[in-house]
């Protein structure tokens, strides 16, 4: 079974349905969705609409999740001041623009998705908003795997496509009764099999310095992962977002492949949201 | 001594005039005058050269200019995007020195002629201009003797950030953007930041080369605001200066956050005092 998953739209409806028609061309049986589907983005009705009416399996994302219960972010989603100031400002354009129906689409989101071994998420299986970075340690990298489940971990949210591979993971769970009088600990070491961690990079946002977006198709079978870099007219999607009032440094982030705002870059840090 | 100081954008003037007053052998006074500038050069020259006096402009009258020249050895710096024309040193003993790179020879050589024939000196300097092309169509003495970087459509912004303390984080994103061209093509950039740590940075940008950092000579600044300069001069075309500036103050730092922020660091100070003791 062949399988597209795709992640952080963020309110771009021209890069949405280039990825769409590019799925169609690659013939996938399925597509998943790993969330963010507004924010920063000129388009959130429009883009909740289609993953909506095409019956797209999502699970929510940060973006989603804050337009709902409101911003709370940890340290790890604003690495800046400046950061900060521009997500805040693209949370409140699009809180305002929002319809109920989105809201309403937003809130019914699962946290995760499962399908056969494959488990689906936006950040990590703990938390829409930590980062699972290439670099993240390996304990806990394989931690997040094993507390889903299954044999590979689908997420998004770093808005750069990667996969990676725990082999050997090995985990020693050692359990202290202070209750009793001697307070031994209980050790249980587990090997696990082979897992995966693929990340399904951004078809909206794409952070890996151009301007394509890019998803992921999955083949169950022979378990290979395909990385697509999508063209899309960015330029229309730029020029909506100056037209309808989003600060014009996110067109020119946009079209430099640079994201709008958030860059996580620190693997040591573990979100406490 | 009157000297004044001209040359292309980047080409090395300021670091020319520093070399002259730490190899002055006499004990004259050292002034130092860069015009509609808000002070970044002027207060580098000033943190190497403490006794160094700082001016923002000529005296006014002819004859005022003429005594303070006779008793200081005063360095008159003119930007690039200044005229070359100066009326009001006409009558008055003084010495033009044009700094130039020798990339500004390697393309043109009537580059080299307008500047040997405004100049009593030519002064090619070691510091690399990368790549210059002049324009013989522009029509002022001033851009036509400049390189590609600086014509009539060239835009300038300065901003005094005295008390400003900025984000480090912020600022590097900031900086990234500016360098490439988010808010316009930028031609030259150079700054004096105070920073979330305490200490203070310049940093330079010239055409077509990485930017450079470097940490001032400062002592930590941990008690409120800083009362000492920072500021930013930069040049270039179709700059969209509201967006640079307000881009600039969400970098900064509001009260409570440097009140903060200074609070951890004396603390930090307290515990390695202690360490070390």
């Amino acid at each position: 079974m062949k399988i597209a998953v795709i992640s952080c739209i963020h309110g771009n409806l021209e890069a949405l349905n280039a990825v769409l028609a590019d799925i169609d061309h690659q013939g996938a049986d399925q597509t998943f969705c790993l969330g963010d589907l507004v924010g920063y983005g000129p388009y959130p009705n429009e883009v909740v609409e289609i993953i909506r009416d095409r019956q797209i399996p999502s699970c929510q994302g940060c973006w989603d999740e804050d337009i709902i219960d409101g911003l709370n972010a940890c340290e790890c989603s604003y690495p800046s001041l400046l950061a900060e100031k521009r997500g805040r400002l693209a949370h409140e354009w699009t809180d305002a623009e929002v319809t109920a129906q989105t809201r309403e689409y937003l809130a019914q989101m699962p946290l995760t998705l499962r399908h056969e071994n494959l488990c689906f998420v936006h950040g990590s299986p703990q938390s829409q908003h930590e980062y699972l970075l290439p670099e993240t340690s390996a304990f806990i990298a394989l931690e997040r795997v094993l507390s889903t489940g299954a044999d590979v971990l689908f997420c998004g949210h770093t808005h750069v496509p990667y996969v990676r591979t725990l082999s050997d993971g090995q985990l020693q769970i050692r359990v202290v009764n202070q209750a009793q009088a001697n307070a031994q600990a209980n050790s249980q070491t587990l090997t696990t099999p082979l897992k995966r961690i693929i990340n399904a990079g951004s078809v909206g946002e794409p952070r890996h310095g151009k301007p394509q977006a890019t998803y992921i198709i999955y083949d169950t079978l022979s378990e290979q992962t395909i990385f697509r870099e999508v063209d899309y007219d960015y330029e229309k999607t730029c020029a909506a977002i100056v037209s309808k009032g989003l600060p014009p440094i996110f067109a020119w982030r946009l079209s430099k492949g640079l994201e709008f705002a958030e860059k996580a870059d620190d693997p040591t840090h573990v979100c406490e949201r | 001594m009157l000297t004044v100081v001209a040359g292309p954008c980047g080409s090395g003037k300021t670091h020319w005039i520093w070399q002259q007053m730490i190899a002055q052998e006499d004990a004259k006074p050292l002034a130092y005058i860069s015009p509609a500038t808000v002070g970044v050069d002027a207060y580098r020259l000033s943190l190497n050269v403490p006794q160094l006096q700082v001016e923002h402009d000529l005296p006014e009258t002819s004859h005022a200019i003429r005594q303070a020249a006779e008793q200081q050895t005063i360095y008159l710096e003119l930007g690039c995007y200044l005229s070359l024309d100066l009326p009001e040193l006409a009558k008055i003993p003084h010495r033009q020195v044009a700094v130039v790179s020798p990339d500004c020879f390697a393309h043109t050589d009537w580059v080299r002629s307008d500047w040997e024939q405004w100049a009593d000196e030519v002064v090619i300097n070691a510091v690399p201009l990368a790549k210059i092309t002049a324009s013989k169509t522009t029509a002022s003495k001033t851009t036509a003797i400049e390189s590609e970087f600086v014509d009539s459509k060239t835009d300038l912004w300065q901003a005094s950030l005295r008390g400003q303390v900025l984000d480090p984080a912020s600022l590097h994103l900031f900086w990234q953007e500016l360098v490439q061209g988010a808010y316009g093509r930028l031609i030259r950039a150079k700054a004096v930041f105070e920073l979330a740590d305490g200490d203070a940075i310049y940093v330079d940008h010239l055409p077509h080369q990485e930017t450079t950092y470097q940490d001032l000579p400062l002592p930590k600044w941990l008690n409120g605001r800083p009362q000492r300069f920072s500021g930013i001069e930069m040049m270039g075309q179709g700059l969209d200066k509201g967006a640079i500036a307000a881009t600039l103050s969400d970098c900064c730092l509001d009260d409570a956050t440097l009140k903060s922020h200074q609070a951890a660091l004396k603390e930090s100070q307290a515990y390695l005092s202690q360490e070390a003791a």
